[in-house]
């Protein structure tokens, strides 16, 4: 195939990037324009038509108000939940709001004369848990996209900056988005990356527009003698006035703009109401989340144990990471040269992927999992380094004393550091005897470890253990990786 | 490792080519007095021949079929008077120590002390169960001054549960004279 798909499935926008093989190029597949696709759905509840992207985000609020439309956005934080949401034909779960995001991403490759997008890398973020893995790949799959491989987004945008990471030992992501800021030190050691230390915080773009929603609500509680408290406001009215603070938050980033002015039709009994919010203001509001995510981004490194001459290049990227503040904070407090604030910023993970899609690489572990035995000694069942694929055993073991439950403790161990418990499992057993119990060990294609054993009694109940926690590396093909990547 | 467990493992690798009774290095690892009495079952040891002093039982120790932990654990590990389980028992470190877990046991509050009494008088007063009435008693009627000791062999373990403050206060030797005299003046 000559080309390759790579997908951001962002909270807030999600991003496609192919690359072609022949041509050793990227094109960017999102809206026109071209800019990420808003990851936001809306099901017409009488015609069960099902819209994505801009035109839903532009209409978002005329849409929820309507009552005619089931609108759902940042479906990727809720992968795992239980929730179903109802449109007279039928109930929808996450997995489906999810499955409808790819669709429409296809559908948007389609339009831009690509080849069908029918298998892609899709970049996660660090972290994501087995659950939420497995909705994510389904979702794709019933969506008719085959996720050929998860990468994990820190990685994704190192990757899709390789070419000024040549010969770089370290390198920091800094992707601050709407849901999360997200921060990982990310190493390369014999041809693989690995992400050496990683640390998120809620506190991104959304938190900042609730703070300026609070803000705006306090000034025109005072100009209009409102009473009510934010969180008492009707929750459409809230959502208008959130929407106009995010509105506002980037038109105040352009460089001649000083002052925004956000109007609304009614809010909370008043109607036609006007407030102003200058740069500084807004500057001042937000002061303390950026030197908060600053102060973050040197504890990381520190905690990494790297200092940042050592750090190759501080790759920063995200939509929060646009900030004013943030850009002019960081030239102070990160006073070296090495800081890439990359033009597409939207797109690197998911051209990052695409990378990967072509030239796919493999994952081996960053620390060895293994079972803790009866004389409290780790017995290594998959050490550091194996890959994910290889990674399949079946080890034997026996019962040392005359119980009716096996307890098998599973730890994890980075190096010669200490083994840390992760968790176990309990087989029912026959008491002290001779009993052959079969544990049998594999890392899914999800890069989750799944343990289940097998006794003679209850053999028809296999019980098993889950942890998809591990830390891994990630092998990139040949011995540069920033030979084809322009 | 083993602070933030909820339960130790229980379990050792089998070699699967070689049969339990060669597998020396899983064989080593059996614990807890059931199951070392099942594995001397497996050797042919019969049921009443499974005392730690027992010749069969002391050549195979002698054998390293079983390990000083093992030939501990049949020695000392005693049922519970009250729930049966076995309270008492060989601990992860080879020190008998109390850890009676039933829900509902009373004697899972209680100090637990093994001390040495001379057989010349547990064969005036044969006994297993009460000990810790006839010490309490004991320590009553001296109202706590230690009666007069003696160390004479040779002497069998005993385990009594004791107050709190008698475990406090009493060292194994002076808790053994207290017993003594209380079954010296026993009614
Ligand atoms: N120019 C800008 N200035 C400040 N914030 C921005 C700007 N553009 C986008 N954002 C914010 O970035 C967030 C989305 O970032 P993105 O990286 O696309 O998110 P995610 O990774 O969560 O999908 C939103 O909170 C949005 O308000
Ligand atoms: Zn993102
Ligand atoms: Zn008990």
């Amino acid at each position: 195939m000559a080309k390759h798909f790579g997908i951001d499935f962002g909270t807030t926008n999600s991003a496609v990037v192919v690359y072609d093989d022949q041509r050793k190029s990227f094109t960017r597949i999102g809206e026109k324009g071209p800019i990420p696709f808003p990851s936001v759905i809306a099901v017409d509840n009488l015609t069960q038509e099902v819209s994505a992207g801009q035109k839903v985000k532009d209409q978002i609020i005329t849409l929820r108000e309507g009552g005619m439309h089931l609108v759902i956005e940042s479906v990727k934080t809720i992968l795992d939940s239980d929730q179903l949401w109802t449109t007279p034909a039928r109930t929808w779960r996450a997995g489906d709001i999810a499955s409808e995001l790819f669709r429409a991403l296809a559908q948007r490759a389609e339009e831009d004369n690509n080849p069908p997008l029918r298998e892609a890398v899709v970049a996660i973020p660090i972290g994501m848990n087995a659950d939420k893995r497995a909705t994510l790949r389904s979702a794709a799959d019933s969506a008719g996209v085959k996720v050929l491989s998860f990468i994990s987004e820190p990685t994704a945008a190192f990757i899709a900056h390789s070419g000024e990471l040549r010969h770089c030992r370290y390198a920091v992501v800094f992707d601050w988005g709407g849901g999360t800021l997200d921060i990982s030190v990310l190493e390369v050691k014999s041809g693989c990356i690995i992400e050496r230390y990683t640390a998120g915080s809620p506190k991104a773009g959304d938190y900042i527009d609730d703070l300026l929603a609070r803000w705006l609500h306090s000034q025109i509680s005072e100009t209009h003698g409102l009473t009510i408290g934010f969180d008492n406001v009707a929750p459409e009215e809230r959502h208008i006035l959130l929407n106009e603070s995010e509105k506002a938050k980037r038109q105040l980033q352009q460089e001649d703009a000083t002052q925004a002015v956000i109007e609304l039709g009614r809010y909370a009994g008043l109607t036609l109401v006007a407030q102003t919010l200058t740069k500084a203001t807004l500057n001042s509001i937000l002061e303390d989340v950026v030197s908060g995510a600053l102060e973050m981004l040197l504890q990381c490194v520190e905690a990494a144990r790297v200092s940042q001459e050592e750090i190759g290049r501080l790759i920063v990227v995200g939509g929060t990471s646009q900030l004013s503040l943030l850009q002019r904070e960081l030239r102070q407090r990160w006073p070296h040269p090495n800081i890439i604030f990359p033009r597409e910023a939207d797109w690197d993970i998911a051209r990052g992927a695409a990378w990967v899609a072509a030239h796919p690489g493999c994952y081996r572990m960053a620390e060895s999992i293994g079972v803790v035995l009866s004389d409290d000694q780790f017995h290594a069942i998959f050490p550091v380094n194996t890959k994910q694929e290889s990674a399949r055993s079946t080890l034997h073991f026996g019962l040392v004393e005359d119980a009716t439950t096996a307890t098998f403790n599973f730890a994890a161990r980075n190096g010669d550091e200490r083994a840390t418990h992760i968790g176990e499992l309990h087989t029912p057993c026959f008491g002290f005897r001779d009993e052959l119990i079969e544990l049998d060990c594999h890392i899914t294609s999800d890069l989750v470890f799944e343990a289940n054993a097998d006794s003679e009694a209850k053999p028809q109940r296999k019980r098993s253990f889950k942890y998809d926690m591990l830390r891994w590396m990630y092998e990139v093909p040949g011995s540069d990786i920033s030979q084809e990547n322009p | 490792m083993r602070s933030n467990l909820k339960l130790r493992s229980n379990v050792y690798l089998r070699k699967r080519s070689v049969a339990l009774q060669n597998d020396e290095a899983f064989l080593g690892q059996v614990r807890g007095e059931s199951a070392v009495g099942k594995l001397l079952g497996m050797y042919g040891i019969p049921a009443g021949h499974r005392r730690h002093s027992d010749s069969e039982v002391i050549a195979l120790f002698r054998q390293n079929k079983l390990t000083q932990r093992q030939l501990n654990t049949i020695k000392w590990e005693l049922r519970c008077i009250r729930c049966d389980c076995i309270p008492i028992g060989v601990s992860f470190r080879d020190v008998v120590e109390f850890r009676c877990s039933e829900p509902g046991c009373a004697q899972s509050s209680t100090p637990v002390r093994s001390v040495l009494i001379p057989d010349s008088i547990l064969a005036g007063h044969p006994r297993t169960t009460g000990w810790e009435q006839i010490l309490s008693g004991a320590i009553q009627s001296c109202r706590g001054v230690l009666p007069e000791f003696s160390t004479e062999q040779p002497r069998t373990r005993i385990v009594v549960r004791v107050a709190p403050t008698a475990d406090w206060l009493y060292s194994d030797s002076e808790l053994s004279a207290f017993i003594v005299y209380g079954l010296k003046h026993q009614d």
